[in-house]
């Protein structure tokens, strides 16, 4: 089964006011056992820091709670995964550290690929590939459904 | 300080850089001597790393991220479980940062009391924990 480590950009593309069809889609993927999508912790900290900043933190924690049980396992952020980060950092100065973790994190629970809407950070990483959204639908059978198909949305 | 004490990033910000504050840079003096007792989570090498890369201050994140590798030896794991005992702090103080509550609830699973931190009207709210005054406990 494929895997893959999620970024915060999915949950809040899926929640909330936006609430992307597809992103729903992927999530529920994951939570009938067809995908596995792994977090790390620090995605958590972003979920309850988002909607803590737009003055609605108890939604904050609903969503926080749905995803640590949707999520295939939850992996620790070790100071291990931060040298790891760092190392990468070295020849990635332009990417975020929040990236960098998350990718590190991937390395060294195995995990090859990233499914992340945000495209200039993770594409810069090369030890890592990053799944992008029609490439997904289309592993997972699901390109022709949904309001992905939508003309007026540009997603990579 | 013979307890188990916690530190947050907000004095590693104080002794760097354009700030550096002498008492705080005391502080970390004091941490080093006493190590054995003094305790972070991971995330606050991710504050560290954070705030340089928005400062685009990529040699002093590197720096930075150094010293206090080297510096803190004693540096937990942030777990689902602390996130769960956050949340039980977060119904008691629903106006406080995420990410404070987080700081407590992991040192409250470690079964820590105090922290060391000028993040003062915050940490003195929550009734869980004890901030250390600096003035009163370190020599400066």
């Amino acid at each position: 089964m494929k895997k893959v480590i999620l970024d915060s950009t999915q949950p809040f593309i899926a929640t909330g006011q936006i609430g992307e069809a597809w992103a729903v889609v992927v999530l529920e993927e994951i939570a009938k056992g067809n995908l596995e999508g792994y977090v790390d912790i620090l995605y958590l900290q972003e979920v309850l820091d988002r909607y803590y900043y737009i003055k609605e933190g108890f939604e904050g924690r609903k969503i926080f709670n749905s995803f640590k049980n949707i999520a295939t396992d939850v992996f620790l952020v070790t100071p291990e995964d931060f040298d790891l980060s760092y190392k990468l950092y070295k020849n990635n100065k332009e990417v975020s550290p929040r990236d960098l973790i998350h990718a590190a994190v991937a390395i060294n629970n195995n995990i090859a690929e990233i499914f992340s809407t945000d495209g200039p950070g993770f594409d810069n990483i090369k030890e890592v590939k990053r799944v992008k959204l029609p490439n997904l639908l289309e592993e997972l059978n699901l390109k022709n459904n949904y309001i992905y198909e939508r003309k007026n949305i540009s997603r990579s | 300080m013979k307890e188990k004490t916690f530190i947050d990033s907000n004095i590693i910000f104080y002794c760097s850089g354009d700030i550096g504050y002498r008492w705080a840079v005391k502080v970390t003096q004091e941490v080093a001597k006493n190590g054995d007792n003094i305790y972070a989570d991971v995330f606050l090498f991710q504050e560290i790393l954070d705030r340089f890369y928005y400062l685009n201050d990529p040699d002093r994140a590197e720096y930075m991220y150094n010293a206090t590798r080297g510096l803190l030896t004693n540096v937990v794991e942030v777990t689902v479980d602390d996130f769960d005992r956050s949340f039980e702090l977060h119904q008691k103080y629903p106006h406080l940062q995420p990410r404070l509550l987080l700081h407590i609830g992991v040192m409250t699973n470690n079964n820590s009391e105090k922290i060391i931190s000028t993040y003062s009207a915050d940490v003195e709210e929550i009734e869980e924990v004890k901030r250390i005054n600096l003035m009163e406990n370190i020599k400066i």
